[in-house]
């Protein structure tokens, strides 16, 4: 929890320095201009219209300078959606291009580089609010929410109140002008995930787990927080779009704060409301660690196993059950049980690994949408 | 003397091997009985230097007090399954292109016979390529710098495998120790470590902060563990091996690491035999000794739980 803490005032400390830094990036981002091998920004722009969206992706994966690359984009991407003569589809057209090639850049740097290209999906934010609104704009901001999330960039999500003191009124506005989800939800009023993963973020940095080695100690603050997740959350478990999810964060919350009874109400509720495996797997897997957190073995075991059924060879439920099967003496089983999910091709995804990012979990179905978008 | 161990609890087929001091061949045995055969690995050096040449007669076993007769001893010709957990936790961003020299130059190390499985964590614990006979072609192009630092589930599924018999199992983490995110906890680490069928060996990599200021955190929260390091350190010790910290003057190289961990293992006697006079289930507690050399240090296994039931793999 405390390196948790200290990890979240570090990263606040690299977004105001990535806002600041940002500010300047802008001010020469005119004058930068592409040199020696290294990719060109319009020629990368006329492939991802033409359709060669795999190529384009494995190009930018493989780029090293991406700062520079997306510093280029805010310099002579705008100039690019207005061809001479270009129609008004053609220019909206295009708008999408960029703000999806964007995206499809701080993806694939979104382990290493989201800090420094967040800056640059918002100027794409603004490129594509230029036009009317689109269903095609709608996935678009989606995705954004999505890769916030996967990034756990909550200022990108929510307005929070600002950690730090400044007199200086352009940092102040640069930092609070990032809540994307604002933006988004403006555009679409009618788009519940949008207040929803505002709400996700403001319950961040979230507890942790209590486990077997370590049992829950919350002080008062922490607890305060926690109560006021759950307030803000409790305004969607009746929307039958995120209504069942808001109950799994509801009942998450609980388990984290060792009250398994309330813990269990929400998660009943949000396994009665839902046919979504993501939801399912997670109310069977935090009911199996709140068995475990007790030291209920068995009943641990069988809630793994109904996980697993929903989802198999997912590899925090794998992972959970072969440890409770080997406590028991049954190596064996643990084994096997290991052996299978790891052999398993795809592997799938793993829905406690993506449970704190939020929307992440989209992201494949919503940039597969945006990509068929703008297929030719 | 220092008392390490590294043995496995054989509920199953075996061959009868009636020569002490016979090397076991790459050939699977065609004469095989069921017993209980418990195998243990033992190293035996005078510093630096292993003491070569050792047969049966010149080790005393114990198990729960009871010397035992050591059927077999068998040395360098074993082959060998290398798991190499290699840390990928987010301050590894930028030297990942080292990472991988270092896994292609620990890989040419292994000697035909051996196979080697490499594992790293993104989003979830990695098995890269599976396990894969040594001299073959790696690709490593699945390896990136992860989002969690999942290291107890990767030593715990490293500990899980059961090499077939005729074969013995080398774990060798290069890990920071530092988890966040695992399923399982440190404490399960050090309990499986007296069931493993294998040794565990930790080098200890202090990563130099790299290119992490943009990078996402874990989102996943697991509390602090303030005795995680002494807990992997307790498992690599249970299973015969060791946490090799940086010294004073230099941080790890995983390679030189690795290589000296590598001779050292494939150096070490594999001594067979079937308990008698001890009670086969429960918790037994192995003491090995080599009399003609009373100031050697010899590390096995500190012992392993009869009576379990085994893989069916």
């Amino acid at each position: 929890m405390e390196a948790q803490r200290h990890a979240m005032s570090w990263r606040l400390t690299v977004l105001v320095a990535g806002a600041a830094c940002c500010s300047l990036a802008a001010a020469g981002s005119e004058q930068t201009r592409p040199q020696g091998n290294r990719l060109r920004v319009v020629e990368l722009l006329d492939r991802y219209e033409r359709g060669d969206h795999d190529g384009v992706v494995a190009d930018l994966a493989k780029a090293s300078d991406i700062v520079v690359l997306a510093r280029e984009l805010q310099g002579r991407g705008e100039a690019w959606t207005t061809p001479p003569n270009a129609a008004l589809t053609t220019i909206e057209r295009r708008r999408l291009v960029v703000a999806v090639f964007m995206l499809e850049l701080a993806a694939a740097h979104l382990e290493t580089d989201w800090g420094a290209l967040r800056y640059t999906v918002e100027w794409a934010c603004e490129l594509i609010r230029k036009g009317r609104t689109t269903p095609a704009e709608r996935v678009w901001h989606l995705a954004v929410v999505a890769l916030a999330g996967g990034a756990r960039d909550e200022h990108m999500l929510a307005y929070l109140p600002l950690p730090f003191s400044t007199s200086d009124a352009m940092l102040r506005q640069r930092f609070t002008s990032f809540v994307h989800g604002d933006h988004a939800a403006r555009r679409f009023p009618d788009e519940i995930r949008f207040r929803f993963a505002e709400t996700f973020a403001n319950g961040l940095p979230g507890l942790a787990e209590p486990n077997r080695d370590t049992p829950t100690r919350l002080g008062r603050e922490e607890r305060d927080a926690s109560e006021a997740a759950i307030r803000s959350m409790k305004k969607f478990v009746n929307d039958p779009v995120v209504g069942p999810e808001a109950h799994l964060r509801i009942g998450h919350i609980y388990y984290c704060l060792a009250n398994p009874t309330a813990a269990n109400t929400h998660y009943a509720a949000a396994l009665r409301g839902t046919r979504d495996p993501f939801v399912q797997y997670l109310v069977h897997f935090f009911t199996g660690r709140m068995h475990d957190a007790s030291g209920r073995r068995q009943d641990a075991a069988a809630a793994y196993r109904q996980a697993l059924a929903v989802q198999p060879f997912v590899q925090s439920g794998t992972m959970a059950l072969a440890a409770t099967l080997f406590l028991d003496g049954k190596q064996g089983e643990a084994y096997d049980l290991l052996n299978a999910a790891f052999a398993a091709r795809p592997r799938p995804p793993d829905p406690w690994r993506l449970y704190g990012y939020g929307d992440y979990r989209f992201w494949p179905e919503l940039i597969g949408q945006l990509r068929s978008q703008l297929r030719p | 003397m220092i008392m390490r161990v590294n043995i496995g609890w054989v509920l199953a087929v075996f061959v009868g091997l009636s020569n002490a001091g016979s090397a076991l061949t790459q050939e699977r045995p065609t004469f095989r009985v069921r017993a209980d055969l418990v195998s243990v690995d033992v190293s035996v050096r005078n510093g630096d230097l292993p003491v070569l040449g050792l047969a049966a007669v010149d080790f005393r076993l114990f198990d729960n007090g009871v010397v035992q007769t050591v059927e077999a001893v068998e040395t360098e010709a074993v082959p060998i399954d290398v798991t190499l957990f290699h840390d990928t936790s987010p301050s590894l961003a930028g030297k990942i292109d080292a990472l991988k020299a270092d896994v292609r130059g620990i890989a040419a190390m292994l000697r035909p016979m051996d196979r080697l499985r490499l594992l790293t964590f993104d989003l979830q614990v990695n098995d890269v390529f599976g396990w894969q006979p040594a001299g073959g072609s790696l690709n490593l192009d699945s390896v990136k710098v992860g989002r969690i630092s999942a290291i107890y589930d990767a030593i715990f599924v490293a500990m899980m495998h059961q090499p077939d018999l005729d074969r013995r199992h080398l774990i060798v983490a290069l890990t920071d120790c530092e988890d966040a995110g695992s399923v399982v906890g440190s404490a399960l680490i050090e309990d499986a470590a007296r069931r493993a069928e294998g040794v565990l060996h930790i080098v200890k990599i202090s990563q130099r902060p790299a290119n992490i200021m943009n990078a996402p955190l874990s989102a996943v929260s697991t509390p602090a563990d303030a005795k995680g390091e002494q807990r992997l350190e307790s498992a690599a010790v249970r299973t015969g091996g060791e946490l090799h910290g940086p010294s004073l003057t230099s941080r790890n190289d995983p390679v030189k690491t690795f290589k000296k961990v590598f001779d050292d293992y494939r150096q070490s006697y594999v001594l067979r035999y079937t308990p008698k006079g001890v009670v086969r289930d429960g918790w037994h507690e192995i003491k090995v000794e080599v009399p003609g050399h009373p100031r050697a240090t010899v590390r096995a296994r500190r012992g392993y739980f009869g009576g379990e039931k085994s893989g069916s793999s």
